[in-house]
């Protein structure tokens, strides 16, 4: 595993622009990076993370089967118990589940350790899946990169094929099978992930209408509503489940009249911080897991001296705080809104960190990409500190 | 190999204005009120016009623009121009009835548009630039008759609102038209979600 510099595509930023990708720059700053790329052999992308992925994901899933069992399980993890029922009924129905990423700390030669699982909403995925592909090819079209180049990703044929066989036989109209896609409304980088898995489904054959989701209604049935007073038949939200759980309608999203929903309620397991310490009390001493306990658990003295405190619930690594006594101020924090439901405190991996040609010190993550289950991915983040977020550099990889 | 031969975007890449266009693409067909029209048109055959018309009919209750009130309806499709399918006021859906909601009102269908082959044509109704309209005047009329005069008659268009003509007659329609319909409700509520993500990035 290296990182190696090459020379980014003159025209990429007008290949981006007509092709969807309008927020490749965030806040000023670049966020798609082409002017380098992560080279890994292939026995490092099928034994040290296609294979763990495909593992790790096996035992979230065997988590989610003992939270529906055990009701200590839903607690800890701060689900409302409204919620309880309808992710056990969602669960044991066989709803199925759409896509994950997990973030792997891994540097080429120790095994990938798992820091978390981005199970309900991750993005970065039209980047990972579609973009990075294009880069391969015309870089490989114009010799910007060794002709004997591949690339982990199998994810856009994966996502398609997930749209083909998730739908259940009494919520096919004749003739119609329309999936509603919704994020909120003033999100650049939420819509254009919701656009592109729009044209994912549209290439399943669906029918598909995207919404705000501050625009969706209810009928006087309790049914979810489209701007034109359709129901909801099938939701795909880029929308936190613990956000919704939380909002007036939340109701509309259990019971008979519930649309099918995309992900799964009982995806709530596998978006919550809380899922760490119970992997590693399930699965003590894994290799791909680092030891995780709950704050207020007094196992968790046993805790590395540099270790990271992360919220239950939180994203884009807000309100993360990293404790290292050895660093240069005791470690950092990320800022945010969250933590009001708990910590949990995780023993600290640091990121590998690939120095660029100008100097730069990156901060590597690898997000290990599942759809229905199965890993059909890579899309590497870099970032200027240990800790990934919203704006960390999204760079291609290669394997050779 | 470790990646997909070939992917494409439909709908994000600049393919998608083409295909789209493609859809809907304009086409010959009938704007009826009668199955007499339909007749005269020297175009279809009765039986062509009569089961266009039965299809319609079919298709009317489930494509039609549904309102909560009377009134909410009659100011889009004119006095007189609604009915409750349920048996108005006193009887209510069974949609709304479980829930203890109000009555489903919706336009009649005016007519129907005819295509090229059996099994799309669509129900029509007509829209209504109406001028605000007193209360004795709705009800100026017995069996709910309305003034003429009192606002104006609008074009042709189908459940979805997609304006089809301004007369009836063969012509040439907007493929558009003939798309699908989609049953639908009447929605009594809206902004129940979203609310948590007003300041924080929601994605991960």
């Amino acid at each position: 595993m290296k990182r190696l510099a090459v020379t980014p595509r003159h025209d990429w930023r007008a290949t981006a622009e007509r092709l969807g990708f309008t927020f490749h720059t965030m806040y000023g700053e670049p966020y798609w990076d082409e002017s380098a790329c992560y080279v890994f052999s292939l026995s490092q992308i099928e034994h040290d993370i296609e294979d763990p992925t495909a593992e790790l994901m096996a035992m979230c899933y065997a988590v989610v089967e003992r939270a529906v069992g055990d009701e200590e399980v839903l607690h800890s993890l701060a689900i409302p118990e409204t919620w309880w029922q309808p992710i056990r009924d969602s669960w044991q129905r066989g709803d199925r589940d759409l896509y994950a990423r997990f973030d792997l700390s891994y540097d080429g030669r120790e095994p990938a350790r798992l820091l978390e699982c981005n199970g309900d909403t991750p993005t970065s995925l039209y980047e990972a899946a579609f973009f990075q592909w294009l880069w391969l090819e015309q870089a490989l079209e114009r010799g910007i990169v060794p002709p004997d180049c591949d690339q982990f990703n199998s994810l856009q044929e994966a996502l398609i094929d997930a749209f083909t066989r998730m739908w259940p036989d009494h919520l096919v109209m004749p003739g119609s099978r329309t999936l509603h896609l919704t994020s909120v409304g003033d999100n650049d980088e939420d819509h254009g992930t919701i656009l592109y898995l729009e044209d994912c489904a549209h290439q399943a054959g669906l029918a598909t209408t995207v919404i705000d989701i501050e625009a969706i209604g209810v009928d006087a049935a309790g049914h979810l509503t489209d701007l034109d007073d359709r129901v909801i038949k099938a939701l795909f939200k880029l929308y936190p489940w613990e956000f919704l759980v939380h909002e007036p309608f939340e109701a509309h999203l259990r019971g008979p009249g519930a649309p099918l929903m995309l992900e799964p309620c009982w995806k709530m397991v596998l978006s919550n911080k809380g899922l760490l310490p119970w992997l590693w009390r399930m699965f003590p001493d894994h290799p791909n897991l680092l030891p995780s306990w709950f704050a207020n658990d007094p196992g968790a003295a046993a805790a590395s001296r540099r270790h990271v405190v992360k919220p239950l619930l939180s994203r884009e690594g807000a309100n993360v705080r990293l404790v290292d006594p050895d660093a240069p101020g005791g470690g950092m924090v990320v800022d945010g809104p969250y933590g009001a439901e708990g910590f949990v405190v995780q023993d600290l991996h640091p990121l590998p960190v690939f120095r660029g040609e100008d100097g730069r010190e990156n901060h590597a993550v690898v997000g290990s990409w599942i759809v229905a289950g199965r890993p059909h991915g890579l899309g590497m983040r870099e970032d200027d500190g240990p800790i990934t977020v919203n704006t960390s550099r999204f760079v291609p990889h290669v394997i050779r | 190999m470790k990646r997909s031969n070939r992917l494409r975007l439909l709908l994000m890449g600049p393919a998608t204005l083409a295909l789209a266009a493609c859809d809907e693409e304009p086409q010959q067909a009938g704007v009826f009120s009668t199955v007499e029209e339909c007749v005269e048109s020297k175009t279809y055959t009765e039986s062509f016009c009569r089961e266009s018309l039965e299809e319609a009919k079919k298709q009317h209750p489930k494509v039609a623009p549904k309102f909560s009130s009377r009134e909410e309806c009659e100011a889009q499709y004119g006095p007189g121009r609604c009915d409750s399918p349920y048996g108005g006021s006193s009887a209510q859906s069974a949609q709304s009835a479980s829930s203890g909601g109000g009555s489903v009102w919706m336009p009649l269908m005016m007519g129907f548009l005819a295509g090229k082959v059996l099994g799309n044509s669509q129900p029509l109704y007509q829209g209504y630039q109406g001028y605000p309209q007193r209360r004795e005047e709705q009800q100026g009329g017995a069996g709910g008759g309305y003034r003429s005069g009192a606002g104006s008659w609008g074009g042709w268009q189908t459940g979805d609102n997609v304006k089809v003509a301004n007369r009836t007659g063969v012509q040439t329609v907007e493929g558009s038209a003939f798309r699908s319909s989609t049953p639908k409700t009447s929605t009594v509520s809206r902004g129940g979600f979203g609310s948590r993500a007003s300041s924080v990035g929601v994605s991960s």
